[in-house]
């Protein structure tokens, strides 16, 4: 990596620190958190032998377009053991197209390597790999893949919990598999390589205490979302507020919101808006009483 | 099959004796929320030999009852826990003993679990006990240094009946030992 993007990565991710630390800590004396993140993901996996199945539908305003856009994205997270994650998802959009249409295909692992746990905190440390499969060709100098690019992304997740206050940081190195890559009619068109990294934190709003499952959560989040392009200079900054409403300790709904801080890459939107709905089926893979 | 020989067993070796476990205190590690605790609680139905799961959520503690008769295992409540993603902090097994009264290295097997007490806190006396488990899987980070230093015998350390103690007891050597303070 050059060592000028190094430098803008290491001062984002000093902006993305500050301004999350200031926008959670801001207004709250006492803080309950979570770790449920609405844009990033925890150190810590499904329970093992246990399945989550999730819906997301992401909304914004195209550039290009000047239409509303839309991506739906169906994803299946399933505990392993309890280190060890799977998940698989796929995606339809009219992001790339004025038709929604089968998008992309996905899947990856999460392994938490690291656990040191206490009552009421812990520290955990995961790696993960996603790879993805996508139909659309490269356009925009945002990468990703939940549906935007072909591609493999890893990265390492830490994740601390203070009793309930949750802060994850989230660091990852996106390469897109694109065989336009490799043509030198579009090598230096478009960014290929990219640093992606979150640092996340939330709280829990209510209840002030539990006595059922039945109770109802409310959590709020604060995410700071970045990414650095390699080789084809570019980068963003994104803060994302969310929502999260924890159902009888089952069913989640989560309500986001995310806008650019600042940008100098071409981008497909600035500001996006992301509703998503999961649900986890405990020993769903085990019903034997042992 | 092999479970329902081993409660078999257990019941003809302890035969009318009055010393039963009634359930185990769990507090486990990691968590904060309802969603967490439900899935331990989800997991610990799934053992055959709990009957029942309650559950203070503000302290991330479950009390979990035994049925009557049966061959238990604390490892396995530890195995639950961490599958369900978190970590045990403390088990306690709450036991009617029949013996007059308990005192450190002393040996005595309920509901097939063999344990070895290593310390005695002041609880020693006959009727309903608190054993807490000290072995390194059923404390929190912190506790496990703390308590590493109670006692000397390798069984402590390899938590498998040895030759020097546990064999004296009646308890085969190499077999799972727990220990506990009373």
């Amino acid at each position: 990596m050059p060592m000028t993007s190094c430098h803008q990565l290491r001062d984002d991710l000093l902006i993305a620190l500050i301004a999350t630390f200031t926008c959670l800590f801001g207004g709250v004396s006492r803080l309950d958190a979570q770790e449920l993140y609405i844009f990033s993901e925890p150190a810590s996996n499904v329970p093992a032998k246990s399945i989550n199945l999730k819906y997301a539908g992401k909304y914004q305003q195209g550039i290009m377009s000047g239409n509303t856009e839309h991506r739906q994205m169906l994803s299946a997270q399933l505990g392993v053991d309890r280190k060890w994650m799977l998940r698989t998802g796929m995606t339809v959009s009219n992001m790339y197209q004025p038709a929604t249409t089968f998008e992309s295909m996905n899947m990856g692992f999460k392994y938490r390597f690291f656990s040191r746990d206490d009552v009421h905190k812990h520290f955990r440390v995961a790696v993960y790999g996603d790879g993805s499969w996508s139909r659309n060709e490269p356009m925009f100098d945002e990468l990703t893949v939940d549906g935007d690019q072909s591609g493999v992304q890893a990265g390492l997740i830490f994740t601390q919990l203070l009793h309930k206050l949750a802060v994850s940081v989230n660091l990852s190195r996106l390469e897109v598999l694109n065989p336009r890559r490799w043509e030198s009619a579009h090598a230096n068109a478009h960014p290929y390589s990219a640093h992606n990294y979150s640092i996340s934190a939330g709280y829990l709003l209510f209840p002030r205490h539990y006595s059922n499952y039945g109770q109802t959560n409310l959590n709020l989040y604060v995410e700071m979302l970045g990414s650095r392009n390699i080789r084809k200079s570019g980068g963003f900054l994104d803060i994302a507020p969310g929502l999260q409403l924890i159902i009888k300790s089952q069913t989640k709904l989560n309500f986001g919101y995310r806008t650019q801080i600042q940008a100098n890459m071409f981008r497909m939107s600035t500001e996006r808006f992301i509703f998503s709905m999961e649900t986890t089926f405990l020993n769903a893979m085990k019903k034997k009483r042992i | 099959m092999v479970k329902y020989i081993m409660t078999c067993m257990f019941m003809f070796v302890s035969g009318t004796s009055m010393a039963q476990i009634s359930s185990f205190r769990l507090q486990a590690s990691g968590l904060t929320c309802a969603l967490c605790a439900r899935s331990i609680h989800k997991n610990l139905e799934t053992v055959a030999w709990i009957s029942r799961v309650e559950t203070d959520l503000e302290k991330s503690e479950f009390v979990i009852r035994i049925k009557p008769d049966m061959a238990v295992d604390a490892d396995m409540i530890t195995k639950k826990v961490e599958d369900a993603g978190f970590g045990v902090a403390s088990l306690t097994i709450i036991a009617r003993v029949s013996q007059r009264s308990l005192q450190p290295d002393q040996h005595l097997t309920l509901n097939g679990m063999s344990m070895h007490i290593v310390a005695d806190q002041g609880n020693a006396k006959a009727g309903e006990v608190s054993l807490r488990l000290v072995d390194k899987s059923f404390l929190g980070y912190k506790e496990q240094k703390m308590f590493s230093k109670l006692s000397k015998h390798d069984c402590f350390i390899t938590g498998k009946a040895s030759s020097d103690c546990c064999k004296a007891a009646g308890i085969k050597e190499g077999s799972r030992i727990f220990h506990v303070i009373i």
